[in-house]
């Protein structure tokens, strides 16, 4: 545990990312969203087989590439150089989108501004201003496994968990599990369900910051983070 | 029969102001910057541009089509989103660019459409939101679907490593990315290439255009040996 035992605060960005490298189990092939996921991709436990997957056509990605390894045919998201692993395949927009839209892909862990308690997800327009569509719409509902990967709250504390989505809706019924700055939730048929908290939270604490009502795991646990 | 061109510049020397333009890239890879410096030389205005993003400048280096938004030359972009591009940004915020947004993967497939002779395929993708309104609907397996239509323009600007003489081309890593498919779906193909090299040289296996698609090849005369 990376947390004193009074250290009681949110899990860091890169917290987040080594809770979310847990869920990628041997052999996936993972597609990992730019802004905060996509720095999962050096966590994924060095023990397994999984590639990484970037939609513009590569799945195998490394490290971030350093001095002679820096390529300018080679960059992931966010136009930084990378390397690519033993392994790897490039290829084109189009089939690097068949393998997502396909259902070729294990996991998928996006970004997101809202996400419903049906697994609805918001993640491309704020009202306003310019559309980032990209390629999440793509991604949504086609993966087989999607996490949501989110700090709990607003900027001014307000819920990003609700019951019904206020912005425009990416896709509906969509979200397998959530990763905040918190919690881990999984959205069942039955609603969501609290796995995880961050530790000295409580499910109580975790509620009043959520709108839709939790159901608490009898397994419930403190997030660990490797 | 040789496709050469003499530089970037006479390669593009016939693009007409208006012209629909695809532009291949991602990002910085895989973009044709010296026909779209080229271009921003001509002073061809009024572009209907169809690119995956409207490219950016990051710690001083340029990629994609970061000029051409400056200067204002783009009147439509048919893209993903505005890749934190404050000019784009702004130019649309103003109502001075229209912006059709589209799916990454749709995009490139509404490209491969095109080139392969298809009038164009129904997706589940953002047949839920916003993007699908005034699109035609249909429900297949249960799923609402959209029926996504064919991209095509007069010019693709496309870029390569190797181009052989007749326009067979070979792409390095994500430098692929939707290059292939725009090489199929333009009018005129222009290709800009690092490398130029006789007929027979290229292995036919590692080909990934073949120069039946391409009309035009130039060498890039200049690539910023920084990238950020």
């Amino acid at each position: 545990m990376t947390q004193g035992l009074h250290d009681k605060r949110p899990l860091t960005e890169d917290e987040m990312a080594r809770r979310v490298a847990q869920e990628v189990k041997e052999g996936n092939c993972v597609n990992l969203g730019a802004g905060m996921p996509f720095p999962v991709t050096q966590y994924i436990p060095k023990d397994i087989w999984a590639l990484v997957h970037i939609e513009h056509g590569l799945l195998g990605v490394g490290g971030m590439a350093e001095g002679a390894l820096k390529d300018r045919d080679l960059v992931g998201l966010g136009r930084r150089p990378i390397t690519a692993v033993p392994g790897a395949s490039c290829f084109s927009s189009v089939a690097s989108f068949t393998m997502l839209r396909g259902g070729h892909i294990d996991l998928g862990v996006l970004g997101a501004y809202e996400v419903s308690e049906k697994g609805d997800v918001a993640n491309w327009l704020l009202p306003g201003q310019c559309p980032i569509v990209g390629g999440a719409m793509d991604i949504v509902g086609h993966v087989k496994r999607l996490i949501i990967m989110m700090t709990h709250v607003t900027k001014k504390g307000e819920p990003k968990i609700l019951k019904e989505c206020k912005l425009p809706v990416t896709a509906y019924g969509v979200v397998d599990l959530i990763v905040t700055d918190l919690a881990v939730i999984e959205v069942t048929s039955e609603g969501l369900l609290l796995r995880e908290v961050v530790p000295g939270y409580t499910a109580e604490e975790i509620q009043t910051m959520t709108e839709p009502q939790l159901k608490v795991s009898p397994e419930l646990r403190e997030i660990v983070v490797a | 029969m040789d496709k050469v061109y003499t530089s970037c510049a006479e390669a593009i020397a016939d693009v007409p102001d208006g012209a629909t333009i695809m532009f291949g890239g991602w990002g910085a890879t895989g973009d044709p910057e010296n026909l779209i410096r080229a271009l921003l030389e001509k002073g061809t205005k009024d572009i209907v541009a169809i690119a995956n993003d409207p490219g950016n400048i990051r710690e001083g280096v340029i990629y994609g089509l970061y000029p051409l938004v400056k200067e204002k030359r783009i009147k439509k972009f048919i893209g993903t989103y505005h890749a934190w591009n404050q000019d784009f940004i702004k130019q649309y915020q103003a109502g001075e660019i229209e912006f059709e947004a589209c799916p990454q993967g749709i995009l490139a497939e509404r490209i491969h459409a095109a080139g392969a002779g298809l009038f164009g395929f129904y997706t589940d993708v953002g047949a839920e939101t916003l993007l699908a309104e005034g699109k035609e609907k249909k429900v297949i397996n249960g799923r609402t679907c959209v029926l996504e239509l064919p991209l095509r323009a007069d010019y693709a600007f496309v870029k390569a490593h190797i181009a052989d003489k007749w326009g067979n081309l070979r792409y390095r890593f994500v430098g692929q990315n939707f290059n292939p498919d725009m090489a199929t779906a333009a009018k005129i193909v222009i290709a800009e290439v690092e490398n130029i090299v006789g007929v027979g040289t290229l292995d036919p296996n590692d080909v990934h255009t073949p120069g039946i698609y391409v009309d035009r090849i130039a060498k890039g005369e200049y690539y910023d040996p920084r990238f950020a």
